[in-house]
Parts: C-alpha cells; structure tokens; sequence
C-alpha cells in the first residue's frame, strides 16, 4: 500500500508544481504586452524570480543571464511582434527545476531545448492580438454612453485573455516537454555530449556579450527600421 | 481635480497596451487613458462621449511618451472649451504625428539604448558581487548562495533602475504636456534624449569591456582564452552580418561539440 501512496503523492506533487509553475509563467509574461511593461518579463528578472519560485535559482541565474545577453537586441520596435525570449526562459527554467540543483549539462539541454518555443509563442501572440481586433470591434460598436464601461471591460478582458492564453500555452509545453525529459531520462547519455553541453554553458555568455557588443557598436543605424519591415512583411501588414 | 484626472490617467496607462490590436494598434488603450482627462474637460455628457468615440481612432506609439501625446490632447480640447470653439479637426494630424515621432524616440532612446544599458550595469553588478573574481575557474557556479547575491542585484538593480526613468517620464511627461499643449515638445528636446541615448551607449560599451575581462580573467588556459576569444568575436561579426540569434546559439553548441573533440575540458 505504501508505494501506492508514495506515487500517488508524488504525482500530486507534480501536478502540483506543473500548475503552480503555469500559473506564475503567465503572470510574468502578463509584463510582455498587456501590464506595464515594468520589464518584468526581461530575461534577467523572469529567470532567477521564476527559479526562486520553482526552488532553482542557479539554473533561473544561468539561463536568465544567457538569454538576457543573446537576446538583447529584441524589442517590440513599431508593430513587430519580437522573438519571445521570455517564453524561452521561462520554460528552461521550468525543466531545468524538474530536477532540483540540475547539473551544468542538463541546463544547457533544457535550454536548447526551449529555444523553439519562442517562435510558437511569438506565433501564439500574433493570433491572441487578432482576437483582440475582434474585441475592439464590439468595444466600437456600443452606443455612445456605454463606451466609457465598454473601454473598462475591453482592458479587463484584454488582460485576462492574455494571462489565460500564457498560462494555457505554457501549461501545454511543460506538460509535453515534463514527457520528453521522462523519456529522454532513460537514454544514457554519452560522455562527450555531456562535456560538450558543459563547455556551452561557458561559450553562450561569451556569444551574448558579442550579441551586446554589436548592439552597442550600432548606435541604432537603422537596425530598428530594418527589423520593424522585416517583421511586417512576415505579419501581411 | 485636474491634478486627480491626471493621476487616474497615469495610473491608467500602465494597462495601455492591454488590447493592442493589428487594425488600430492602442486605441483602445488610449481612449481609456483619456477617459479621465475627458471628464475634467467637458461637463456635458454628450461632449464628454463625442469626444471619447473621436479618441477611438487609429494610435501608435512608445508606451512610454504615450502620456505626452494625451497630456497634450487634453491641454487642446481644454482651450477649444475654454475658448467656445469646436475642437479642432487637425487635432487627429497632431496626434498621431506625435505618436509616430515619440514612437521612433522612444524605440532609440528606451528599447535601444536605456535597456540594454541598465541589464548591461545589473548584470555585471550581479556578477561581480555574486561570483568575485580570483576565484579561477574552479568558481562553484552552482552554488545557491552566490546565485542568490547576483540574482537580488540583477532584479532589484535593474527593476529599479530602468523604472526610476520610466516612471518619472510618464508621469513628468504627462504634467508636463497638459501644462504646455504641443510646446511640450521644447521640453521633450531639452531633455536632450538622442545625446543621452549615445552617451549612455559609450558607457554600456565600457561595462561590456569590464564584463568581457572580468569573464575572461577566470581562465587561465590559454587555449581556452583563445576559444572564447573567437566565440565573442565571431558572434559579434554574425550578428554585423545580420545572422539570426538562434543560429548563433545552436552554433556555440556545435563550437562546443569540436572543442571537446579537441580535448578542451571544463575546468581547464
């Protein structure tokens, strides 16, 4: 009876953590687009406070400071809709916990691991803000007097969408990714991709600080107007 | 009660871009920032929802100088109801050249140059407080308590500081504009933003430097310093060359695949 007990409890746990973890990811993703932004959802701020609160703030410190020097030169210039780096730390972060104090390796795999799904979330967001057209429809097509409660509730709802979407999308992927780690457990791993994903844990911050030095060295010749096209010739606009 | 309207309108616009949408970007936004502004303006309630609906249109803009272009808005109806003339239909044509020239100032100046200058300051900050130096390569880089230390600065450090000029222009920007009308932009150019956005980069530059060596000094390998070298260089010449930020990212893994084919072990 007693391992019964013990898998049972274990899997509440999980479950437990897997919510708790969705929960606070759409949270911190809220700063993105609809609150603030108070840069929240920067990179070195979401990873080591959402490590903190999964109870790994080294894997929350590497994979922030990682991702905050690579990816520093996105932001939301004009129209576009950038990269979503803070999806992708926040899911590395949310795997390279699973295992409480994860191996150097292992977080570099958790990491490599979550950089596509900043491109799903991007995708994610640019669908979320055509609904958001919808909603401003109906927020157009009230009468005159109600306008003003209309603008409260279209700013709610616009909240509310978009923590319920984050949190839903997040929940999803750490579900699906919390599968694959299972599977992937089981794969013995080979000396030599261990030591190489060591050796890319002390070669990414390098390649940030490169990414930054380029950033600084542009002085903003025209990289934002470039971006700004390129992402709306992607968007159709 | 102008100066309560304007708080609610600064209060308000930290939910500017809550339903930020491909047709009208923030009008929605902007016309409930406006909503309290409106009501200190006209005491009519037919005005007052006229004017509400004109605020529906199209806006773009920095969510930051958002406040300015409204503070702005205000300060010209108020004149038109002070003066009993209709409001003027050129109003929109201001409005929005505004928010196209402060977006451009704002995307320079705040998401180009103040960001990434405030993360560049907390991280080496953290860094340095967190994982000291001298310490070689035998650093415990997982260790809980270090991790915790670079992490208090990275938050509080950055949070702190990149808000402390965020906060003070919304609301600065905001009292200021529904004092001054459309002359608020003397303001906006006495703050001499373009200058600053330079300077501070030169300065960014200067702790990227202090970063690189500090980074760097904890490996005395000189073949190890070689690759590192290579790394940080050839990922700025990438990025020069326009080349994505993922293909950089898995390229470090593969660089790190050949170095320990090379026999380039960690710590070395």
């Amino acid at each position: 009876m007693a391992p019964v007990l013990e898998s049972g409890s274990a899997q509440g746990m999980m479950a437990y953590r897997f919510l708790e973890g969705a929960f606070w990811a759409g949270l911190i993703a809220l700063d993105f687009t609809a609150l603030g932004p108070f840069m929240i959802s920067q990179p070195l701020v979401a990873g080591p406070l959402f490590g903190w609160l999964m109870g790994n703030v080294v894997a929350g410190v590497l994979i922030g400071g990682i991702m905050q020097l690579m990816w520093m030169d996105v932001s939301p210039i004009g129209v576009s809709i950038p990269y979503d780096a803070t999806a992708a730390t926040l899911l590395g972060v949310y795997w390279a916990s699973a295992s409480g104090q994860s191996p150097l390796s292992q977080t570099a795999l958790c990491l490599a691991f979550a950089i596509p799904f900043g491109y799903l979330f991007r995708w994610a967001d640019q669908k979320a803000r055509r609904i958001n057209t919808r909603i401003m429809h109906r927020v157009e097509s009230v009468p005159d007097e109600k306008l003003a409660m209309s603008l409260w509730a279209a700013i709610g709802t616009g909240i509310v969408w978009s923590w319920v979407r984050y949190t839903g999308l997040f929940a999803l992927v750490f579900f699906l990714g919390d599968l694959f780690w299972k599977r992937l457990a089981y794969v013995p791993r080979l000396g030599l991709i261990d030591q190489s994903l060591t050796i890319a844990i002390i070669l990414l911050p390098v390649a940030g600080l490169g990414v930054t030095l380029e950033l600084f060295l542009s002085e903003g010749e025209d990289v934002d107007g470039k971006q700004a096209a390129r992402s709306h010739k992607k968007e159709g606009i | 009660m102008k100066k309560i309207a304007l708080g609610r309108c600064f209060l308000r616009s930290f939910l500017f871009q809550a339903l930020w949408n491909f047709e009208r970007m923030q009008n929605v936004g902007f016309a409930f920032c406006m909503d309290p502004l409106l009501r200190v303006v006209y005491k009519s309630k037919h005005d007052f929802h006229e004017a509400l609906r004109r605020h529906m249109e199209y806006f773009n803009t920095h969510p930051y100088f958002a406040p300015v272009v409204m503070g702005v808005l205000m300060n010209r109806e108020q004149a038109a109801v002070d003066n009993k003339r209709s409001v003027d239909p050129t109003l929109t044509v201001l409005k929005n050249s505004m928010g196209g020239a402060f977006g451009a100032i704002g995307d320079h100046v705040i998401w180009g140059s103040w960001r990434p200058f405030s993360a560049i300051m907390a991280l080496s900050v953290g860094l340095l407080v967190g994982y000291p130096t001298g310490q070689g390569a035998s650093l415990p880089v997982y260790n809980p308590a270090s991790a915790l230390q670079c992490s208090r600065w990275w938050v509080v450090g950055f949070l702190s500081m990149f808000n402390s000029i965020h906060f003070w222009l919304r609301w600065r920007g905001l009292v200021k504009a529904a004092q001054d009308g459309p002359l608020v932009v003397k303001w906006v150019e006495s703050l001499h933003l373009q200058r600053w956005a330079a300077q501070i980069r030169r300065i960014g530059l200067l702790f990227l430097f202090v970063m690189v060596l500090v980074y760097f000094s904890r490996w005395t390998s000189s073949e190890m310093l070689i690759w590192l070298v290579a790394v940080f260089l050839g990922s700025a010449i990438l990025k020069r060359w326009r080349a994505a930020t993922w293909v950089l990212f898995y390229g470090v893994f593969l660089v790190a695949m050949v170095m320990t084919r090379l026999g380039i072990h960690w710590p070395s």
